[in-house]
């Protein structure tokens, strides 16, 4: 079923929906939500409780495309409850993903130099449209999806050192770019 | 918490990039098919080495010899013999054709055909069709002599005929 029916039965409030959208992405979600959490009964849990939040808001919502959409609800579930149950152990895939990063956004830690989220998200963004599209690839896939190597070098046909050497390279590019706009988070 | 609120940023980050991510095929050859093919390319590589590395024969020899089938007329009942210094001479077994003779070669003699199973003078010739032609040899090589053929189904061909061991020709003569 397409995405368009699949909102159209959000539209009219039938169950079916959920089911129509978990047969569509409930792997991808389940997968993607397993690498934040690393636990299978967690991972379940948070896109059952992002179709809940497919649910309350569409409509209003009429996202388009839907994947994307329930991505991100299953993400900010997931990455919750990373915070409220995972962040002591410092063992998962995610985590290897943010220890990366850290090194790029953690310099000065003072209030007045800390910014919103969304603030930050834009500039993120801005910073993507400056990357090649394999390379954004490669840290979207790294740093939203929490990927592995493997998973990363399988998509993009290139070695898990080629993927690791990139990686590294936009990181100090973020860095720099972050140093450059007076930010550090 | 750095990596929170880099989580967070990321959490409110333009829907355009989660969909490019997700949905990105790329066009580079699988590194299956790039391995496939960097191996049949040393696979040929080798092969052409091997090729250029082979002994190569001062003359070229041609397979294209008119032939009854694959079989040597008459073959199957006289293989063409001669007889060059008390030794028997056969048709080389494989490419024994020569589009010319070799430069140091020398005219030995004129074959001479007999209905003898095996030759048993110098320049016999026996054979199960007929045939004319000429004997030369080269003065360091024993182990061949070089004819000059002409039949019903070739002309003035170069053929090389090689030295039949003695146990074998021992067979050979009655």
């Amino acid at each position: 079923m397409n995405d368009e029916k699949i909102i159209a039965l959000f539209f009219e409030r039938s169950e079916q929906a959920i089911q129509e959208l978990d047969c569509k992405y409930g792997n991808i979600c389940r997968s993607f939500s397993y690498h934040i959490v690393n636990n299978r009964l967690d991972a379940e849990e948070c896109v059952n409780d992002a179709y809940l939040g497919a649910w309350n808001t569409i409509p209003p919502a009429n996202p388009s495309p839907l994947l994307s959409y329930i991505l991100k609800i299953v993400r900010n579930i997931s990455t919750k409850l990373y915070w409220k149950k995972e962040a002591a152990k410092r063992n998962n895939t995610y985590t290897i993903a943010l220890q990366e990063i850290e090194d790029c956004i953690s310099d000065q830690n003072t209030v007045e130099n800390k910014i919103e989220a969304r603030e930050l998200a834009k500039i993120i963004g801005q910073f993507l449209d400056t990357l090649s599209v394999e390379n954004r690839v490669i840290f979207m896939r790294r740093y939203w999806f929490s990927d592995n190597y493997r998973e990363i070098s399988d998509r993009m046909n290139l070695s898990e050192k080629n993927i690791s050497v990139r990686l590294t390279r936009i990181r100090k590019k973020l860095k720099q770019y972050l140093t450059e706009r007076g930010i550090s988070v | 918490m750095n990596s929170r609120i880099f989580t967070d940023a990321l959490n409110e980050i333009d829907s355009k990039y989660i969909t490019e991510a997700a949905g990105y095929q790329s066009r580079r050859k699988s590194r299956r098919i790039r391995w496939f093919i960097a191996a049949a390319c040393l696979g040929v590589l080798i092969l052409l080495s091997v090729y250029a590395l082979l002994p190569k024969h001062n003359l070229a020899v041609s397979e294209t010899l008119p032939q009854n089938g694959n079989t040597l007329p008459g073959a199957l009942d006289t293989y063409p013999t001669v007889m060059v210094n008390g030794s028997l001479y056969e048709w080389r077994k494989g490419q024994a054709v020569m589009e010319r003779l070799p430069r140091n070669s020398s005219y030995y003699g004129s074959l001479i055909p007999t209905d003898r199973t095996a030759p048993e003078h110098n320049c016999e010739f026996v054979s199960d069709f007929s045939a004319a032609g000429e004997i030369y040899t080269v003065s360091d090589q024993t182990d061949c002599v070089y004819l000059i053929l002409t039949t019903d189904w070739m002309k003035n061909t170069v053929i090389i005929f090689d030295r039949i061991p003695s146990e074998t020709v021992d067979l050979l003569t009655p």
